[in-house]
């Protein structure tokens, strides 16, 4: 039931997202990376391969939203290049977790927190 | 009379509440878990062998300008007096109150090299300049907000909201204590005051709370209530205390499961072996006259924070793992109460650097000649700096984006620099090599033998560390 639930709030942030790049990421999408991002580095903490997978592949249809977003906009090259090397992130972690290498995978994990902290140094509004 | 299983049984709280308080007694816990439960303090392993035993995190609270310090900028000085180039200021979100000012200067700074690494100190530090070859800078530290008290809970947290543990309990809970007799995580602090960020500043956060830093206050008794009352004749508290004992040893007997009790009888027989060991580790009075010197005690300004450095070199004698200084009021008539130099930062850098100049070069001095300083480490560390630009007409901003931190001791690349800010110290010049708060705490983690990925707790359901989601080893300053 939770993850049902999950998955219409994604979607329903993904629908909204669409339609915000005229006034910035929606808040709501960049909480739910932030919120998926930690739950993430929990599951693989604790070796939760399909809960890991779930969120990573989350994050991975997240950051297409926000790699869209930053095309659009234009004139952001280094976040779109962020994007995509925040979902190629989310795609090895998939790989790195069905594989049951979850140091490597909490090494990427961090890797992806930081990629989002580099982004809003230029990109969060206060 | 019901027992205590059989009261929150029929009251509802039963297992779950016992599990909501993160244990079930005698059903079904691990050994391990029981283990730490009955003394968490044991001491435990490391992940790996450590280079240091102890860590002393200097905090050098309100934020000094380390670019009145540390870092030297010939082009700051080249530049003073005029507009900050809108090129430096890229990325980045000002609040200066009345706007980013002209390029600021005090006019009395003069900068030397010492050493052989050649390290730039300025005429404000001109003791801890000796120790040149020591230190290991980290140029290029940047953390997030601008306010003290929310960067303060960041830097020794790792969070802008209160909840987390800090790090000294993080050390705490992973390694357990070296001394039965004091607590393996202390905060010490000079002044009248406690630090006014407060004590979440050294919490154990959603640890167990035997995690959190214990405070000791300046004076002979550093803790209060520690003292028997004088109403009280030592015989009878000592016959008190003794009756206590004896029930709670025949409760734990009758209940051989029950780890709280077990963990509680620990506590109060901590608190009582403390009334003697606390105040002899922070007794002075058998230092000799010549390190009392060393460490500035002689001098007004500096006696109070040169006190609480020697205090602090004590408990590194005595096993204290994590000992937090933050500094204080200086003594003396003076509004000067931290390194928050809004406005006229010469006269508050001038009393706050006296403050804690010879006591800091004291201690690395004294941590050396007793062959102390390979296994310890020191941490000059404040929640951000100060801008180039001046504020007030006399004074400067926060600086989060770009400033300089230091450590000294064991495991290091001694001598060394890492990182830089640009040539105004705005900003770090390469956003590659910046270190933010998470990465400091990995690294110190690091020297403690302990890998920041795997020091986990389990906080409802969800696996915990202590940098969050993020931290990095600095490698680059290691030996």
């Amino acid at each position: 039931m939770r993850k049902l639930l999950w998955l219409v709030g994604v979607v329903a942030i993904f629908s909204t997202a669409l339609h915000a790049e005229e006034t910035g990421l929606d808040t709501d999408l960049m909480q739910s990376i932030e919120d998926t991002n930690k739950s993430l580095s929990s599951n693989i903490a604790l070796q939760r391969v399909d809960a890991s997978i779930s969120d990573a592949n989350d994050l991975d249809k997240m950051f297409e939203v926000v790699e869209a977003h930053f095309v659009k906009k234009g004139n952001a090259a280094d976040a779109v290049d962020l994007s995509k090397k925040s979902r190629q992130l989310s795609q090895d972690i998939i790989k790195l977790v069905n594989e049951k290498n979850f140091d490597t995978a909490t090494s990427s994990a961090t890797e992806l927190s930081r990629a989002c902290k580099s982004c809003h140094t230029f990109y969060k509004k206060e | 009379m019901a027992s205590r299983r059989e009261f929150l049984v029929h009251t509802g709280l039963g297992l779950g509440g016992a599990a909501l308080a993160g244990f079930a007694p005698g059903f079904g816990i691990s050994a391990a878990y029981a283990s730490d439960l009955i003394d968490p303090l044991a001491p435990k392993q490391p992940n790996f062998p450590a280079k240091i035993k102890s860590v002393i995190w200097l905090h050098q609270n309100g934020a000094p300008s380390t670019i009145d310090l540390f870092d030297y900028k010939p082009e700051l000085v080249k530049r003073v007096g005029q507009p900050v180039p809108d090129s430096f200021l890229k990325g980045i979100k000002t609040s200066t109150q009345g706007g980013v000012g002209k390029l600021f200067v005090a006019k009395d700074r003069t900068w030397k090299q010492y050493g052989e690494s050649g390290a730039w100190f300025s005429n404000l530090v001109p003791n801890l300049a000796q120790h040149a070859d020591k230190l290991t800078f980290i140029k290029s530290s940047m953390t997030i907000g601008a306010t003290h008290d929310i960067s303060i809970l960041k830097l020794n947290t790792g969070d802008l909201n209160p909840g987390r543990p800090s790090l000294g309990a993080w050390i705490s809970y992973a390694l357990g204590s070296a001394n039965p007799d004091l607590p393996p995580y202390v905060v010490l602090y000079n002044g009248k005051s406690e630090p006014s960020a407060g004590s979440v500043n050294w919490s154990s956060g959603f640890l167990p709370a035997v995690y959190q830093g214990t405070a000791f206050r300046p004076g002979a008794s550093p803790i209060y209530y520690l003292d028997r009352p004088e109403l009280r004749a030592q015989e009878q508290q000592r016959n008190s205390l003794d009756l206590l004992k004896h029930l709670n040893q025949a409760g734990s007997d009758k209940h051989p499961s029950d780890t709280e009790l077990k963990a509680r009888l620990r506590s109060y027989e901590l608190a009582d072996r403390m009334q003697t060991s606390a105040p002899e580790a922070v007794d002075l009075s058998k230092e000799t006259d010549a390190t009392k010197e060393l460490y500035g005690l002689n001098d007004p300004i500096s006696a109070g924070y040169g006190t609480t450095l020697l205090r602090a070199r004590r408990l590194v004698e005595r096993g204290v793992r994590f000992i937090q200084v933050v500094t204080g009021a200086p003594e003396g008539d003076s509004e000067v109460t931290s390194w928050d130099a809004h406005n006229d930062l010469e006269k508050n850098h001038g009393i706050m650097a006296k403050q804690v100049d010879k006591p800091i070069a004291g201690l690395l001095e004294d941590l050396k000649s007793r062959g102390l300083l390979d296994t310890t480490l020191v941490v000059w560390t404040s929640e951000f700096s100060r801008t180039p630009w001046g504020e007030s007409g006399t004074g400067r901003d926060h600086n989060p984006w770009g400033y300089t931190q230091w450590l000294a001791g064991g495991g290091l690349k001694a001598g060394f620099t890492y990182g830089a800010t640009d040539e105004l110290g705005v900003q770090v010049a390469d956003k590659d090599t910046a270190v933010d708060t998470y990465d400091l705490h990995a690294t110190v983690l690091q020297l403690l033998g302990l890998d920041h990925l795997k020091t986990t707790f389990l906080n409802n359901g969800r696996s915990e560390r202590p940098t969050v989601v993020y931290g990095k080893v600095i490698k680059d300053i290691l030996a």
